[in-house]
């Protein structure tokens, strides 16, 4: 547009030039015409005859024009027949000057409107040329079609810059989204294969166990029902763990991190835990923790929930006796909390897996534990939300350290 | 077409005959936007190598790598400086960083170089996140390690790339800030929606990754 502007200008200033040029020139010829009309009339009326009074007087009359004596010089010669026109016609250069002018003129004109005419059509052209491809760029956006944004080049070839760059940008997001629509789509149907898997087990063994105290009576059914009962406790307990999940999965749970102090989370979190704790005779050893007063971003509901499921593998598979220690410390961006147990230790190869959704160890002592692999996932799930992490490594001697990251205040 | 960054048999070679090497053998891969995905291996195995293809630092003996659908191996060195530019930030073990350029110069130094404005606003959130608002003027000597890393992924984060790819990005460091720099790569890049690609020893940052990859002797073996 810079461009265009500059070139305008040059193109009107050269104009402007050679218009001043031409017109001086033009009017300096009118002058010289005039000059030797003049000197011509002079040389007429004087070489011949022509008293000193005469050529006084022919004098007077170039010095100074007056409306009187050009009116009676006009009636003189108007009297033999001269009109002021006729006169225009013997002296031809002025006509010839005047058309001159005028010539100049329209091949300004002609130049100066055509190239305006060509940069407004060009305008035109290439506006609607944005148009048609915008157009078209919407169509694709209607079908889901985002390979323009792949195209900056071109985009930015039709386009200035800074809108190329934002089409691209909106171009990609759109793309990135419907991905993740299709990402979540798989996400939930995986989610319900999963879950109906989890739920095949302890239905099936209801059905059974069901079936068998119907066949039996007294104390055999009574022992029967009760394994019934179980199971369903166990369904139950599942419920909840798939509710959590499904939430989680579907963005249903909002977390909302606020200033929350540390230690109410984590005092909260091993009250959660304690009672189960206590059974075992399980100590918690929070030594470290009582003089970091310090505030993270959190959302503390669901922060415990994901510290309590922790705890909860810590006290499942610590002997009894043992300690389970949480040390917090102060980091850069981060406050680390660090929770060790004294338990059976996660062997190197699945360290990486037990994150994962249904993730369930491979040794007996964890089959015998009731269990679903959902905990570590959903830990993660909600420290991550919040901008944190969580991670293992190997206890020192055995058992197993669950590092867990939060940004702090 | 989900993957952002893809490989085609992708192959690099040194030297010939019975000295051949083959430090990237025929891989086949697929990165996915917003993945994180770590890469290990011994060393020698060809995991930096394959880190430097994928980040066009080095051109292949032959086959592809597609960088949003579009082949890189192609790029002559003009399109190639661009592509590095724009589309990879990158985070070395060693930071990288100008003695002589204070932190914030440090971070807008790759933005300047692909003459384009800098978002200011962006880079501060960006010093932010990463605790480094406060050393803005300070110059890399007089920053600890952990904050030299801090500010070489501000450098790799500003041009606001595609992917970040990083090599062994806390082999400097202890292991306490080595966890706390990794905690922040992986919030920041998913706050800013990038992709990251890390080769590492460590065994909790690979915990941490959706997928890691197995290299040995230039083949990815999972």
């Amino acid at each position: 547009m810079k461009r265009v502007c500059v070139v305008y200008l040059g193109i009107l200033f050269s104009m402007f030039l050679i218009l001043g040029l031409v017109g001086s020139r033009m009017i300096h010829s009118i002058y010289e015409t005039q000059s030797n009309v003049v000197s011509n009339l002079a040389g007429a009326l004087f070489t011949e005859s022509g008293t000193e009074a005469d050529i006084a007087n022919f004098i007077d009359g170039i010095r100074e024009t007056t409306p009187e004596r050009i009116e009676a010089g006009r009636e003189l010669l108007a009297g033999y027949g001269y009109s002021e026109r006729w006169l225009f016609t013997i002296q031809g250069s002025y006509t010839r000057t005047m058309r001159q002018f005028w010539l100049l003129l329209g091949v300004f004109f002609v130049l100066f409107s055509g190239v305006g005419i060509f940069y407004f059509f060009q305008n035109e052209k290439r506006r609607k040329m944005q148009l048609t491809e915008l157009r078209k760029l919407l169509t694709m956006c209607q079908r889901e079609d985002y390979a323009f944004s792949e195209d900056e080049e071109s985009l930015s070839k039709l386009y200035d810059p800074q809108f190329a760059d934002n089409v691209v940008k909106l171009g990609q997001n759109l793309a990135l989204k419907t991905r993740q629509l299709e990402e979540e789509k798989d996400q939930t149907k995986t989610l319900v294969t999963d879950i109906s898997h989890q739920l095949k087990t302890p239905v099936s063994a209801l059905k059974s166990c069901f079936a068998m105290s119907m066949e039996t009576e007294g104390e055999e059914q009574t022992r029967f029902l009760e394994a019934c009962n179980r199971q369903i406790e166990r369904l139950e307990r599942l419920m909840e763990a798939l509710i959590q999940v499904s939430r989680m999965e579907q963005g249903m749970i909002h977390i909302q991190p606020s200033e929350t102090y540390l230690t109410d989370i984590l005092v909260e979190a091993v009250n959660i835990v304690y009672h189960k704790a206590q059974k075992k005779e399980i100590t918690f050893d929070t030594e470290s923790l009582e003089e970091q007063e310090c505030k993270v971003m959190a959302d503390s509901k669901w922060s415990v929930e994901a510290i309590a499921n922790l705890l909860d593998n810590a006290v499942k598979y610590s002997p009894e006796g043992s300690r389970i220690q949480i040390r917090a410390q102060k980091l850069y961006s981060f406050i680390e909390i660090e929770i060790e147990d004294e338990g059976i230790g996660i062997p190197k190869e699945e360290q990486t897996l037990i994150f994962k959704r249904f993730y369930r160890g491979k040794s007996e002592i964890i089959k015998r534990e009731d269990g679903w692999g959902i905990g570590l996932y959903l830990s993660r799930k909600i420290l991550e939300e919040q901008g944190g992490s969580l991670f293992m490594r190997q206890g020192k001697e055995r058992g197993s350290i669950f590092i867990i990251h939060l940004p702090y205040l | 077409m989900n993957a952002i960054l893809e490989t085609k048999d992708l192959c690099k070679y040194y030297g010939a005959d019975s000295q051949l090497v083959k430090a990237v053998d025929h891989v086949n891969l697929e990165i996915s936007q917003g993945e994180f995905v770590t890469i290990v291996g011994k060393s020698g195995s060809g995991k930096s190598t394959l880190l430097h293809l994928l980040g066009g630092l080095d051109n292949p003996t032959s086959g592809q790598i597609l960088m949003e659908g579009k082949d890189i191996t192609a790029y002559g060195k003009e399109e190639m400086a661009a592509y590095r530019r724009r589309k990879i930030g990158f985070i070395f073990q060693a930071y990288n960083l100008i003695p002589s350029l204070n932190v914030w110069e440090n971070v807008i130094l790759p933005v300047g170089l692909d003459g384009k404005a800098v978002e200011e606003a962006y880079v501060e959130d960006i010093l932010r996140t990463l605790g480094m608002e406060k050393k803005k003027k300070n110059l890399p000597n007089t920053l600890s390690g952990g904050q030299q890393q801090r500010c070489a992924i501000a450098r790799a984060l500003a041009a606001k790339p595609a992917i970040i790819l990083a090599d062994e990005p806390t082999g400097n460091l202890d292991s306490k800030t080595g966890d706390e720099v990794m905690s922040l790569l992986r919030l920041t890049a998913k706050k800013y929606g990038q992709t990251l690609v890390v080769i590492t020893h460590n065994e909790e940052i690979a915990q941490t990754a959706d997928r890691t990859l197995l290299i040995e002797d230039g083949k990815v073996v999972v």
